[in-house]
C-alpha cells in the first residue's frame, strides 16, 4: 500500500452480485480469504 | 459555516470551523472522514455501488458512485494532509426507502462496496447508522470531528 494514495478495487473485487460471492464477502473482510468449495460425489477427497 | 454535499457530491476542509452537512440519505451512503491530528477531513454522499454501470458518468462525476466515490474522497483528505492511520470513518444511510420489495437493494450493496474499498485502504468504519427506512442527514464537525445523524426519531451521534 502507498503512504498518501487511495487504493481501488480490482475489476474481480467489483463483483458481488452472485450469490457466491456475497456468502463469501464477510469472510473476505475479516481477512479469512476461505472459499468452501462444494465437493462433487465423484471428486475424491 | 454549513457546507452542504449535494447528493453525487464531495466536500473536503480543514477549517475548524466549518460543518459538512448531507441532506436526503435514503439508500444513499454518506461517509464522513476526519484526522484528528491533521484536522482534516470530507464527506461524500454517494448514489449507487458500481461505477461499471456508466464509466462515463463516473469520470465526469467520480463522487455519484461508491467505488470511485469514496477512492476519490480518500485521495482528497490525504491530499490536505490527512495520513491513512489517523482516519476515522464514520458511515450512515444504505437504507430502503424506495424498494419495499427489496429488488434492487441499492442500499445493501453501498454497504458492501464501501466496506469491501474502505478494509482494502486499510481503514476499519468506527461508527455507523446504516439500514432501515428512514432518511438521514448526517454532519461533520470540522472543529472536533463529531459526526451527527439525525432522522425524524432525534439526532444521535456516531
Amino acid at each position: 500500500m502507498i503512504p498518501g494514495t487511495a487504493t481501488r478495487l480490482t475489476h474481480l473485487e467489483e463483483s458481488f452480485d452472485d450469490g457466491l460471492e456475497r456468502s463469501t464477502l464477510d469472510f473476505r473482510l475479516l481477512g479469512v480469504g476461505l472459499r468452501i468449495q462444494p465437493k462433487t460425489r465423484n471428486q475424491k477427497l | 459555516m454549513n457546507h452542504t454535499v449535494g447528493i453525487a457530491e464531495m466536500k473536503v476542509s480543514k477549517h475548524e470551523r466549518d460543518v459538512l452537512v448531507t441532506y436526503s440519505l435514503g439508500s444513499c451512503i454518506g461517509l464522513s472522514l476526519y484526522d484528528p491530528i491533521a484536522r482534516v477531513g470530507g464527506m461524500i454522499h454517494c448514489m449507487l455501488p458500481l461505477s461499471k454501470i456508466d464509466p462515463a458518468k463516473a469520470q465526469a462525476n467520480p463522487s455519484m458512485f461508491t467505488d470511485t466515490g469514496i477512492v476519490a474522497l480518500l485521495q482528497a483528505v490525504f491530499d490536505l494532509g490527512a495520513e491513512r492511520r489517523n482516519l476515522v470513518a464514520k458511515a450512515a444511510g444504505c437504507g430502503e426507502l424506495l424498494d419495499e420489495k427489496g429488488l434492487f437493494k441499492i442500499g445493501e450493496r453501498n454497504y458492501a462496496v464501501l466496506r469491501k474499498i474502505l478494509w482494502k485502504n486499510n481503514i476499519l468504519i468506527s461508527g455507523e447508522d446504516v439500514g432501515g427506512s428512514l432518511p438521514r442527514t448526517m454532519f461533520l464537525h470540522m472543529a472536533d470531528g463529531k459526526t451527527v445523524v439525525k432522522t425524524r426519531n432525534g439526532e444521535a451521534e456516531l
